[in-house]
């Protein structure tokens, strides 16, 4: 926990030097050109099956447009949940101060992450997709739920960086797409250095309690949360959003598609290989 | 047996190769018995929403209203069935 507290002070700074006010950086115009591309062709989560290739551009950027609601989405519904599991560790009475203290930045950033993709999504998208990830209650060792709120941190937040990374400087995109990406990239490779530390260390804390079934269930849990934390990028109301009438017929096959499940592998593999190394997993989950 | 039901049976055995279609009854107990998984619940609401042709209101889906095939036709059934 010494290392983790260094860490989490370095992290604090960097948030206090770095303080952002999403509600002057940002400038929303009225309408976004819809001959413009809001979301990097590549990746769509259709790209790759004949479907996508049989559009043409005015569509496939149509199709992009829904993309990037339900990817803004993703995030508001991820880090909705990530704000109450972070306040629930607020002040935990064996962690070190600075831990608390740099809890306090993360919920602060999440909370006005929230704002910049709600804003984009109701004032473009008119909605925000819904979230139907559903957990089911569960019985938990020792230190087994603090260990997996902090895995399931680091999953979606590897996964949604990976794409805003690619985004925030891809020029063919809007500029305010790309600024909305590239923001929240700022302060998610904080938010990732801290969950990457905190998971392996409350790892390293509790696992050697936790019995063989404990174990199992850890490995099947974070399985099932990088599954359907994928699943939620395939949308069929998305599909449906652009235009097509067989939507939930073409989120199954691209589901299934080799070409999408090696983008999944792809974008997952750091972070897999992550919780591999440090024996937080020990096989990859199907994707 | 409603149509709903027949859909949402048909649908868990096709998911679920494992299950003996003749031991799954309406009142089996989907979650006890590990038939459905989380990750199969966001996919069968997604199947609910294909078959019914119209969006689940997410905020008031719970985890018991898929305890059976008997609760989730009671909870998602457009109309009374």
């Amino acid at each position: 926990m010494e290392r983790l507290a260094r860490i989490a002070r370095k992290l604090s700074d960097a948030s206090v030097k770095r303080y952002n006010n999403p509600y002057e950086e940002f400038q929303w115009p009225q309408d976004l050109p819809m001959d413009q591309w809001h979301f990097a062709p590549e990746l769509i989560s259709l790209y790759g099956l004949e479907e996508y290739a049989a559009l043409d551009e005015q569509q496939q950027k149509q199709l992009a447009f829904w993309e990037a609601v339900n990817f803004f989405g993703i995030n508001i519904h991820g880090e909705k949940a990530l704000i109450g599991g972070l306040a629930e560790h607020l002040y935990y009475m064996n962690w070190s101060p600075e831990l608390s203290e740099y809890l306090h930045h993360f919920l602060d950033e999440e909370n006005k992450h929230m704002t910049v993709f709600g804003t984009f999504c109701h004032r473009y998208g008119k909605k925000v997709y819904a979230d139907k990830k559903m957990a089911l209650p569960r019985d938990y060792a020792k230190g087994e739920a603090d260990f997996l709120f902090f895995a399931k941190v680091v999953i979606f937040e590897e996964l949604v960086d990976h794409y805003n990374m690619a985004m925030g400087k891809d020029e063919r995109l809007h500029p305010l797409v790309q600024h909305i990406n590239q923001y929240h990239h700022n302060d998610e490779s904080r938010h990732l250095a801290f969950g990457r530390e905190l998971s392996k260390s409350l790892f390293e804390q509790w696992a050697p309690t936790w019995n063989e079934q404990t174990l199992a269930g850890v490995q099947a849990y974070l399985s099932n949360y990088i599954v359907s934390t994928w699943r939620e990028y395939y949308n069929p109301a998305v599909y449906a959003d652009a235009g097509f009438d067989n939507s939930y017929a073409l989120y199954q096959k691209a589901w299934s598609a080799p070409a999408c499940r090696a983008h999944r592998e792809a974008v997952s593999a750091n972070c897999i290989d992550y919780f591999l190394e440090h024996g937080m997993m020990t096989e990859r989950p199907a994707l | 047996m409603s149509n709903l039901k027949h859909q949402v049976r048909e649908w868990i055995l096709s998911t679920n190769p494992k299950v003996d279609g003749a031991t799954l009854t309406d009142e089996t107990p989907l979650l006890e018995q590990k038939i459905l998984s989380s990750i199969q619940l966001m996919d069968l609401i997604l199947f609910l929403e294909h078959v019914q042709g119209q969006p689940v209101d997410i905020d008031q889906v719970r985890p018991e209203n898929f305890h059976s095939l008997n609760t989730i036709c009671a909870a998602f059934a457009a109309t009374p069935e």
